[in-house]
């Protein structure tokens, strides 16, 4: 069976930022279907995109983006995140398995056994290491909000808590903050309350749809469980090319 | 009780011990089905667990974004919730489409409804293992959360995992795909997005997957996903978000109790135990037909019956998987064949799966039963639908001469399939020496009875790649030139005189519908004459090495190019070896660089 030099758990910004310079002993296992979901199936535009970036590689991402038209004055078009990554994926050819849930890591004489649950059943992979970006262990949790993506033909988005501007005329994001325990029907209950309820000057935009995961920041970003066996929680990272740097630079962030 | 996984491929059986969570029943899946599924359970007074993945209930129906009906039968407990929907839009702000319900508002009524009920729900929660108490009786399930591993005993276990991963983890057979190639219906990658000032979903398809092979999944969400790459974002022309469900027409279905077929439906065959309705055409999107079956193809080509809307009943056994107890399913891996899976997977009957799936499972544990000793009439009464048995065979015209007029008209496919099922060909041969499209129909309805002498006629039109097309009511894309219907019948029917014409048909590939029919044909024909391999294989050989002109077909609803050369190259190896002629397929094909869906094919040849 091969032996994988690292497996990562989580097509995050900062998993793929870790593979980006791995070459083809590293493997991405990500449990759903979209690389950058902590930002992009959180409804998560992020903040602070004009802040300084280590590498090359994520000063390049970032341009990437604003040549594209989809990052404009620091204001982020969410939906191109993953298109993006996709194809930096593919385009430098790392090794990724989507639809996979790691179910453990087990050490094993000197490895790590990994089990996941996918699609053909249960499968097993051997890694020298083990890098997991997207495991939220409840007790960590220091933030938890829920999204919604709206939209409106007007461009007048109030600036108030809770509301961020997408890159385009008539984009926006609604940030709801929530107690760590609140589960996901509580979660949309309320966002369609206070929507049903909302201020006239919110009346022109529609929810379009809401996250597909909470957006959560743990106390700490990164832990170490062993010394072949680090956690770096992609999410705690200010935008998608922040955790992509820390990913590349291999910077445990704190 | 016994743990059951496939692991690397095996089945794998371990002692564990009893879990101290109980259930009544299990749903594995909160989507389409399995949400009603765990409301009509847990309405029933049945303690309910449902496990979803996701974070929401509704899978494909509400976070995949289909949020439309596709004909179907309004009937059961999921239009009470849609009707409940409806009242939640009003003055919600939530983004409702046209002719659409609110995929984020149905989330909500969904969940609330199953809480409300006693329903227990775990989101975000893989079900990764069946718990077995023997052999073949699944008595509980275990899971994985962010926080670890889960398990629970129950009664009874519904599969409402869209790909039978409960059955496939217990060990239980299933079915994937057609014949020809092994690839099942298209998929899709939607996403809402906006364009020419209206908010839009896109369902346009993506190409072929089989979505129990993470490889091929992962190398198509990719490739799709990179496509929506532009070069400049603009805010006319804009994707909102993707949906995080890969929306998957076709995945394993499994062998059941009752195995119903498309055969069966379009000849009449009276299926008993109905416990659920579909109403839908054959909706395939595949625009590569000839690599679909003979009843596929005779019924939606030959016959020109794609959009004809068909009542099919779904039997009990369909829902139940044979040789394994205390487990059944619902949605979209009933136990049909892949051509009847083109219809039967709707949301208004994949819902009422779920409440069938649920009302058996009820009454099993009630009365302390195998589901298969449950009296059928106990089933029956609670679902209480309408039967509509005998429904198909009312497009059957009576009549000789209703027949003879049918075919003289430019859409002639009712009067093909009459003249087929009431299997006389006297009056139809005269037609053949008429003039005009009449004589292709008659030639079509003859071909169908299996009669030589429709042969001539069907020559004459493969050989002149007559590029008429009938009328049909929706005048879909699956509609085929005369040319390319009578080369398919020529294989159909063994004729070895137009292996010459088939043969040209296939080198000049006019387009892929031709050059797959004529493949078809050429390949039968060969199959069948072991003594034209030779000439054939030369052929066959010849197109597969051949790089032009380019081999595509148009993905349904995408426009997409989907390219079919190497899965040609693929099955013409694959049939060479067989017959034991040499050729170069395979040095080729070594250095082509496949798809993940190609590649799969080739393993499936042997390779
Ligand atoms: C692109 C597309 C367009 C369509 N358009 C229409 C249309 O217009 N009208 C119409 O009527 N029908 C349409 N259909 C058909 C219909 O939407 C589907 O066939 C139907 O929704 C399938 O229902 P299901 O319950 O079988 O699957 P799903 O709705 O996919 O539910 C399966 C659920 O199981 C969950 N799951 C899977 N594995 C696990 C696991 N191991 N543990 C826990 N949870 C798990 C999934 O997350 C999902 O929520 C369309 C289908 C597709 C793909």
């Amino acid at each position: 069976m091969k032996v994988y030099e690292k497996i990562i758990f989580g097509a995050t910004c900062y998993g793929i930022g870790a593979a980006w310079n791995a070459g083809p002993d590293t493997l991405i296992l990500e449990p759903g279907i979209h690389p950058g979901g902590e930002f992009a199936d959180a409804f998560d535009p992020g903040s602070a995109w004009n802040g300084p970036l280590q590498t090359g590689e994520a000063r390049w991402f970032r341009a990437c983006l604003e040549k594209r038209n989809a990052l404009r004055n620091g204001a982020f078009h969410l939906p191109a995140l993953i298109p993006l990554l996709s194809s930096m994926i593919l385009e430098n050819g790392i090794g990724i398995r989507l639809g996979q849930t790691v179910t453990s890591a087990i050490p094993e004489n000197g490895v790590l056994r990994i089990r996941t649950a996918a699609p053909e059943g249960e499968l097993e992979y051997l890694a020298f290491s083990y890098l997991d970006t997207l495991s939220v262990e409840h007790a960590a949790i220091r933030k938890k909000s829920f999204h919604a993506a709206i939209s409106s033909d007007t461009d007048a988005l109030p600036q108030a808590e809770g509301f961020q501007r997408g890159a385009f005329p008539g984009e926006g994001y609604f940030k709801m903050p929530l107690e760590t325990s609140c589960t996901y029907p509580d979660a949309r209950l309320r966002l369609e309350n206070f929507w049903r309820t909302r201020p006239a000057e919110l009346a022109a935009w529609t929810v379009t749809g809401s996250a597909m995961r909470f957006a959560v920041k743990l106390e700490k970003t990164a832990r170490r469980i062993a010394p072949n066996h680090l956690c770096v929680f992609s999410g705690n990272y200010e935008n998608p090319a922040a955790a992509f740097d820390a990913g590349v630079a291999g910077k445990e962030a704190s | 009780m016994i743990r059951s996984v496939i692991s690397g491929g095996k089945l794998v059986r371990t002692v564990c011990d009893d879990p101290r969570e109980e259930f009544d029943i299990i749903v594995a899946g909160g989507g389409t089905a399995g949400a009603i599924a765990a409301l009509a359970a847990a309405s029933r007074g049945m303690r309910t667990l449902v496990l979803e993945k996701s974070c929401a209930c509704g899978g494909i129906g509400t976070g995949g974004l289909v949020s439309n009906y596709y004909y179907g039968i309004r009937h059961g407990t999921h239009t009470e919730i849609d009707e409940s929907v409806r009242e939640r839009e009003r003055n919600s702000g939530y983004l409702v489409r046209p002719n659409c319900f609110s995929p984020e508002l149905k989330k909500i009524e969904l969940e609330q409804r199953i809480l409300r009920a006693g329903g227990v729900i775990r989101f975000e929660a893989v079900a990764d293992a069946v718990l077995m108490r023997d052999d073949s009786a699944v008595g509980g399930l275990s899971w994985h959360e962010a926080d670890g591993p889960h398990s629970a005993r129950c009664r009874y276990v519904i599969d409402a995992t869209a790909d039978a991963q409960i059955v496939f983890l217990a060990g239980g057979a299933f079915r994937f795909g057609r014949d020809s190639d092994g690839l099942a219906q298209t998929y899709t990658l939607n996403y809402s997005r906006l364009r020419n000032g209206g908010r839009q979903i896109n369902y346009g398809d993506g190409g072929y997957v089989n979505p129990s092979d993470s490889g091929e999944v992962t190398d198509e969400i990719l490739h799709q996903s990179a496509l929506l790459l532009k070069e400049r974002f603009t805010p006319e022309d804009r994707i909102d978000f993707l949906s995080d469900h890969f929306c998957v027409r076709e995945g394993r279905r499994i062998v059941g109790e009752a195995n119903l077929t498309l055969h069966d439906v379009i000849h009449g065959v009276k299926i008993p135990e109905a416990v659920a309705w579909e109403r839908s055409n054959c909706d395939t999107h595949n625009l590569d037909l000839g690599f679909e079956d003979d009843t596929m193809m005779l019924w939606c080509v030959a016959a020109m019956q794609w959009g004809r809307v068909l009542h099919i009943p779904v039997p009990r056994g369909a829902l139940i998987p044979k040789g394994l107890h205390g487990i059944l399913v619902a949605g979209r891996m009933l136990a049909v064949d892949h051509d009847l899976s083109q219809a039967v997977r709707m949301k208004d009957c994949m819902q009422f799966t779920g409440e069938a799936a649920a009302v058996m499972a009820s009454l099993a544990v009630r009365m302390r039963r195998d589901v298969r000793d449950v009296p059928y009439e106990r089933i029956a009464a609670e679902l209480a639908w309408q039967d509509f048995s005998g429904e198909n065979e009312k497009i059957l015209l009576k009549h000789q001469h209703e027949i003879v007029e049918g075919l003289r008209s430019p859409s002639p496919g009712r009067a093909i399939w009459s003249a087929y099922r009431r299997g006389e060909s006297g009056y139809l041969e005269p037609l053949l020496r008429e003039s005009g499209a009449v004589r292709a129909h008659a030639a079509f309805a003859l071909a169908l009875l299996r009669h030589p002498d429709c042969l001539g006629v069907l020559r004459e039109l493969a050989e002149r790649r007559d590029a008429t097309l009938a009328e049909t009511p929706r005048n879909e894309p699956h509609r085929q030139e005369y040319g390319a219907i009578a080369a398919y019948l020529l294989g159909f029917l063994h004729d070895k005189t137009s292996v010459g014409i088939l043969s040209g048909i296939l080198r000049e590939r006019r387009s892929a519908t031709y050059a797959v029919n004529a493949w078809n044909a050429l390949t039968r024909i060969g199959e069948d004459a072991p003594e034209l391999r030779p000439v054939i294989g030369e052929v066959l050989e010849a197109s597969a090495l051949a790089d032009s002109p380019p081999l595509f077909i148009r993905c349904f609803g995408s426009d997409r190019p989907l390219g079919i050369l190497n899965r040609m190259r693929i099955l013409t190896a694959a049939k060479l070896d067989r017959w034991g002629i040499p050729h170069g397929i395979h040095a080729v094909l070594d250095r082509t660089e496949l798809t993940a869906v190609e590649k799969g094919i080739r393993k499936r040849c042997g390779r």
